[in-house]
């Protein structure tokens, strides 16, 4: 008997080690904070401590992708992969869904392939934490317990099957972020954009919580699946229910930052710590994006018609207001800040479209977002360490003259955002288009290229700035090998997947069917 | 075959290997020789598989992976090899490395030498994908990346704003034409649910005429733009602002051909419709003469040459609006020949001396660069249609069959054959004899190119001299590609459906024997009038310009209303600026109605506007205070829920 | 015996006052007093539903709310300190600096 065995009988929980991934990260956050509390000379030691732990946890995430934790701990399994070959247990196992902690905790391949990404978001993030923390001189240790707990957080709500855990993740995460947001040192600006978040943030805590509340009331049930009985055996037409998914729904377009709720969104990413907004940005975004998702299909796939309305309103509001006032702005990270809400726009259209596609579209763009919203970010941060850099859009002039590798990265990241191939954005943005189109939802269709057409001015004035202007100031900049790579391969991976971005199509079609197929199981 | 996927992809590592070392480690000699030898591969490979098609017949039709699933259809990467693909990939190719070698010379010296080689490479993958694709979204990717490649090239120079503004003209004008033709592939892709040219060809007879109307139209929309024909033709000789070896590749042998070949490709599509083909005549018709009567007047070396092309062009799209298509692609194939050899004749001129470009300052060149006249020369005899050189083994055909189909096609060609041979005789009387008119000081340096730059040019006069002779060979070759009873791929139905589509064109009767066609070309009186036409605009240009009989200036002061339009270009240029650059102000001289006014405000300025302005304004409502974000919001949230729970 | 609508009806009100609480308030602790008085209302709402469906889990559901409220309190209260000691002032007006 193997000793994962045992600890599993003796804690007495089935399934329990498909929370492993979790439990790393929870044990890390610890380990992190008691290193930041009694270590010394500790700043390597925090960095690499996190990464481990992301990366053990990302590692172990692969295995229960693969199922081998399965293999190893069940004999009988073992013996039937043996008898069926390898490959097709590992394909059989993506339909696999685990149930744990007493069905409150679910571990599908849909959740996985989000904790994948969250994770890989993350570590980008981390990876260039440090020396913008220290340049700044605002470094902290707490960043990376609370980004550590804010990961838990998201890992939780993707794995939600119930009302509770996807609340208590979902608070986790936010409560992290704000004070991640507040964590610049004697910065007054990164203290407000916290408190804003923190005021209109907790509001949409109040929504979603009476949204719950709501459901509750009317259903009885808390998760997803009795919800969705619930709806099914029940006229549809139930105000109270219809109100609380209102409600929910606007609390979670609050937290993804839709129109019309997205109104912290860009004090808040100006504010924050740059690391920090590309965290804000990409992992935390596409965590809230899985989980509308989940919420939507598998509690309320009845009442589609509603929600598939009010999702398609909150796109278009998204991406008119996004991409209108990004055109006028003139701070790059304020402009990235409109920018997402304008790509939260163009994500959650895919759910005006209630199909497999439209699904597809939308787990396909959220997964690649966080390519592109981490890149552009963090690029911003490794350039706000030299003295002289404001994210004035002027500042960008000349760069391909100074760092032609940098500007040819921040290209493909502007490329892919504004949806140009052979860039996985324009992928992105043709999914979400088909799907609409399939759906016959042409107006919305129209409205996402047209609104495409003018993110084009603001992309665009910022490759222009870097290819067809002499440099303005003399900055100079000097970007470590390592800090390179890293970004150019955020830009490979942006421009690989746009010209083979077959696997990840395949990915996520059939994440949607998948996603599908347990409804009421 | 799968060696065949040689083809697109050296170019394509080429462009890597140059883009990856091309500043640190291989700089100047070296960037360039990775770039012939991409090239050079993908030719080898080309021809190999040319010869293949030639003996066997056969097609293949190769698929590298899935590309994206759209529904039921699939797009895939894919090497569509066939006579018609076989043809285009070879006269790129070739062109494309003889092209290369004298850009290793012409470059020379020149601080971005390895990006130039990255950008030459980069289209030459490009147009390979468009070529070789087997359906319309992989040829649409080609598409724009040949436009990609041609924007990077003509602002090559980027720090002359003649050149950072003709990349941007290009740029914007040829988006016109790709979104019809993006809406061509759309329209194609609901109709038929695929997008693979033998599917979409064997399902034609079950679309309705309109829409197969409709399709081959938008698609042509594209041609019109990338092929620079009426009324889209004003941004390619701006386009010469570029280094010449790209106006040589790019903006006369291969890209602006791509339309030509695209129309080729699909051309079932094309002979469904006989609205479809008459558009594609009288564009093609209407472009081959006002661009050779633009040439006349024009004094920028490069610039004639490229109003040349617009009318090459022409005529190809004319031959194929005929039906003729087999004569269309042997008249692209040839134009790609001579008319680069022109191009890098200019260039070869260029360099000497030091990129002046105007005519009117030049003269006597011929002294000291006995080479380059004499390649130019052959060129210039092979665009007038002179016999035997190829330009009129495959013009001659197109001129003659348009006079058994339509006479007032054949008028317009006709004149605009004799207008050709004037003006390209202009230029080389002007600028290779005639008196010295040329700046003592460039006089003092002016000397032959050397050796990579003069091989080329050589190469490419004797191909403009034998290509003529295989006449006969391509038309046999072309055949399992372009006449429908030989085009095994195609079912029944649709056979008979493009047979009745080119049934215009069934009763011409073209020798396909070159001997045979020069025979007859010299012994029957339409084939007499032609060649007497040419030599008479040749005769015209030597007396004026040459020994001076006639006084051009004071033939100029004689038809003044027509010099001036001539001069201004048929005021296209002037239209255009006036529509798309002052907007209403300028176009209210010609506009008289408010209404117009209104709409073209609207449409070409007030978009822009209104986003700038939409955004000011909205803008307004992020006023930094918690307060009204929350109260905006509870707005909204009220809104949202009212609206809801009334609706259900 | 007084009916669970009132109770739902009193938590809808207690609600939009909060909302209306931090739309109006000028001092930014108010402000934080009145999301925290949102949470207590689905509080209220909760136990009330609890009591209409003769059911706990709504109750269980109050305790994760506290802890949540509590949590956010704390952060809330750590910024107004750290906006205060910046700013020497608490109202709202100052907030500003951050916008369009």
């Amino acid at each position: 008997m193997s000793i994962i065995q045992q600890l599993v009988s003796g804690i007495g929980v089935p399934n329990f080690y498909v929370l492993i991934p979790e439990i790393i990260i929870l044990i890390t956050a610890f380990v992190v904070f008691f290193i930041e509390l009694f270590g010394k000379n500790k700043r390597s030691l925090i960095t690499w401590t996190t990464v481990a732990g992301l990366s053990l946890s990302l590692i172990f995430t692969f295995v229960i992708v693969l199922g081998i934790l399965n293999l190893i701990t069940n004999p009988q399994i073992l013996a039937h992969a043996k008898e069926s070959g390898f490959y097709s247990f590992i394909i059989s196992n993506f339909f696999e869904q685990y149930m744990t902690l007493f069905g409150l905790y679910s571990v599908d391949i849909f959740s996985l392939v989000f904790k994948v990404f969250i994770l890989v978001g993350t570590l980008f993030v981390i990876f260039h934490l440090r020396s913008y923390a220290e340049s700044k001189k605002t470094y902290y240790g707490e960043y990376y317990y609370l980004i550590l707990f804010a990961v838990l957080g998201m890992m939780i709500m993707v794995s939600s099957p119930n009302l509770i855990t996807f609340y208590i993740g979902l608070e986790l995460m936010s409560i992290a972020v704000y004070i991640l947001i507040g964590m610049y040192r004697k910065n007054y600006l990164s203290k407000e954009a916290a408190f804003k978040y923190l005021i209109i943030g907790g509001t949409g805590t109040a929504i979603i919580s009476y949204a719950i509340a709501l459901i509750y009331g009317f259903s009885g049930k808390f998760a997803f699946g009795d919800i969705l009985k619930t709806l099914f055996y029940s006229d549809q037409t139930n105000v109270g229910l219809i109100g609380g998914l209102i409600l929910l729904i606007l609390g979670l377009a609050l937290k993804a930052s839709a129109v019309p709720m997205h109104f912290w969104t860009p004090d808040a990413y100006e504010g924050a710590p740059t690391p920090i907004t590309a965290f804000m940005a990409a992992p935390v975004k596409i965590a809230t994006y899985a989980v509308i998702l989940k919420i939507m299909v598998e509690a309320f796939p009845f009442v589609s018609e509603q929600w598939s309305l009010a999702w398609a309103i909150l796109a278009a509001l998204s991406m008119v207001v996004g991409n209108a006032v990004a055109l006028v702005q003139k701070n790059v990270k304020r402009m990235l800040a409109y920018s997402s809400i304008a790509h939260t726009g163009y994500i959650v259209a895919a759910l005006a479209a209630p199909t497999t596609v439209g699904f597809a579209a939308l787990i396909f763009y959220s997964l690649i977002y966080v390519f592109m919203a981490v890149g552009a970010l963090m690029f911003l941060s490794l350039f706000e360490r030299f003295e002289g850099w404001t994210n004035h859009i002027d500042d960008f002039k000349g760069l391909a003259r100074k760092n032609p590798w940098m500007a040819f990265v921040m290209g493909a990241f502007m490329f892919s955002m504004l949806g140009i191939p052979p860039t996985v954005g324009f992928m992105g943005k043709l999914f979400v288009f088909l799907a609409l189109i399939g759906s016959d939802i042409w107006w919305l269709a129209v409205l996402l290229v047209i609104m495409s057409i003018v993110s084009a001015g603001y992309y665009l004035k910022v490759v222009s700035n870097m290819y067809f202007y002499d440099p303005a100031k003399p900055i100079s900049f000097n970007i470590s090998l390592p800090e390179k790579l890293s970004m150019g391969i955020l830009a490979i991976i942006v421009i690989i997947l746009g010209i083979y971005p077959t696997w990840f199509f395949k990915v996520s079609t059939n994440l949607s069917s998948i996603l599908i197929s347990t409804i009421g199981g | 075959m799968e060696y065949l996927w040689v083809i697109p992809f050296s170019p394509l590592i080429a462009f890597i290997i140059i883009g990856l070392f091309g500043y640190k480690l291989l700089r100047e000699p070296l960037a360039g020789i990775v770039a012939v030898i991409g090239v050079g591969i993908a030719a080898i490979a080309s021809i190999i598989g040319f010869i293949d098609v030639a003996t066997t017949g056969n097609y293949y039709d190769l698929k590298l992976y899935t590309w994206l699933p759209l529904g039921d259809y699939k797009v895939s990467v894919s090497l569509f090899w066939d006579p018609l693909s076989a043809l285009m990939t070879c006269v790129v190719t070739c062109v494309s490395t003889f092209i290369f070698i004298f850009a290793t010379g012409y470059m020379k010296g020149d601080p971005s030498y390895p990006r130039f080689f990255a950008y030459l490479s980069l289209f030459v993958f490009m147009m390979l994908m468009l070529t070789l694709g087997d359906n319309l979204i992989q040829l649409f990717f080609g598409w724009e990346g040949v436009g990609l490649a041609s924007y990077l090239l003509i602002g090559f120079w980027h720090y002359k704003k003649s050149a950072a503004d003709a990349s941007f003209e290009s740029f914007i004008v040829n988006r016109v034409g790709d979104w019809l033709f993006l809406l061509g592939v759309l329209l194609a892709f609901v109709t038929f649910g695929t997008l693979d040219y033998l599917d979409l060809f064997n399902k034609l007879p079950e679309a309705g005429y309109w829409t197969v109307t409709a399709i081959a139209l938008l698609l042509f929309g594209g041609a019109v733009g990338k092929s620079a024909q009426i009324p889209l033709h004003i941004w390619l000789p701006n386009a010469m602002e570029g280094p010449t070896p790209v106006s040589a590749l790019i903006h006369a042998a291969t890209m602006v051909a791509a339309g030509v070949y695209m129309v080729a490709r699909v051309m079932p599509v094309f002979a469904a419709s006989d609205l479809a083909l008459d558009v594609v005549l009288f564009v093609g018709t209407i472009s081959a003469f006002l661009a050779a009567t633009m040439g006349l007047v024009q004094n920028d070396i490069k610039r004639i040459i490229a109003y040349s092309t617009l009318s090459q062009l022409g005529y190809m799209f004319a031959a194929e609006g005929l039906g003729l298509f087999g004569e269309g692609m042997f008249h692209l194939a040839s134009h790609a020949v001579f008319k680069a050899l022109l191009f890098l004749c200019a260039g070869s001129v260029l360099i000497a001396l030091h990129h002046l470009l105007d005519v009117q300052k030049m003269g006597q060149i011929g002294k000291y660069m006995p080479i380059t006249t004499g390649a130019f020369l052959v060129g210039a005899l092979s665009l007038a249609g002179i016999p035997p050189f190829s330009g009129f083994f495959s013009k001659d055909p197109i001129i003659e069959g348009a006079y058994e189909i339509n006479w007032v096609v054949w008028v317009f060609l006709w004149l605009g054959a004799g207008l050709t041979a004037f003006y390209i005789f202009r230029l080389f009387f002007l600028a290779f004899f005639d008196g010295d008119r040329l700046d003592p000081h460039i006089r003092k340096h002016v000397h032959e190119s050397p050796p990579q730059m003069t091989i080329p040019l050589i190469v490419l006069a004797t191909g403009a001299v034998l290509l003529g002779f295989f006449k006969e060979f391509f038309a046999n070759f072309l055949r399992p590609s372009l006449d429908p009873m030989s085009m095994t791929f195609l079912n029944e139905k649709t056979k008979i459906l493009v047979e009745e589509g080119l049934s215009r064109s069934h009763h011409v009767h073209i020798h396909e024997n070159a001997w045979e066609f020069l025979v007859h070309s010299l012994t029957s009186p339409l084939g007499l009038l032609t060649l007497f036409t040419a030599l008479g605009g040749i005769f015209v240009a030597y007396i004026m310009y040459q020994v001076k009989i006639i006084n051009p200036a004071w033939l100029t002061q004689m038809f003044k209303p027509i010099y001036l339009t001539l001069w201004n270009k048929w005021f296209f240029d002037l239209i255009y600026y006036a529509i798309f650059v002052y907007g209403y102000y300028k176009v209210s001289r010609f506009l008289w109605k408010a209404g117009d006014k209104i709409i073209i405000d609207g449409i070409v300025h007030g978009s822009g506007k209104t986003a700038i302005f939409s955004g000011n304004v909205m803008k307004l409502s992020q006023t930094g205070r918690i307060s009204a974000y929350v109260l905006q919001m509870a707005i909204g949230m009220l809104v949202f829920l009212s609206l809801f729970i009334f609706l259900t | 015996m007084v009916p669970y609508e009132y109770y739902v009806v009193l938590s809808a009100l207690l609600m939009v006052l909060g909302l209306v609480g931090v739309i109006i308030r000028k001092n930014i602790i108010a402000m934080l007093i009145s999301t925290e008085l949102m949470l207590n209302a689905v509080n209220i709402a909760f136990v009330a539903f609890d009591f209409k469906l003769q059911e706990v889990a709504g109750q269980v559901f109050v305790f994760f709310i506290l802890t949540i409220a509590a949590a956010e309190a704390a952060v809330g209260l750590g910024l107004i300190m750290a906006i205060y000691r910046m700013k020497k002032d608490v109202s709202v007006e100052k907030l500003t600096e951050l916008k369009f």
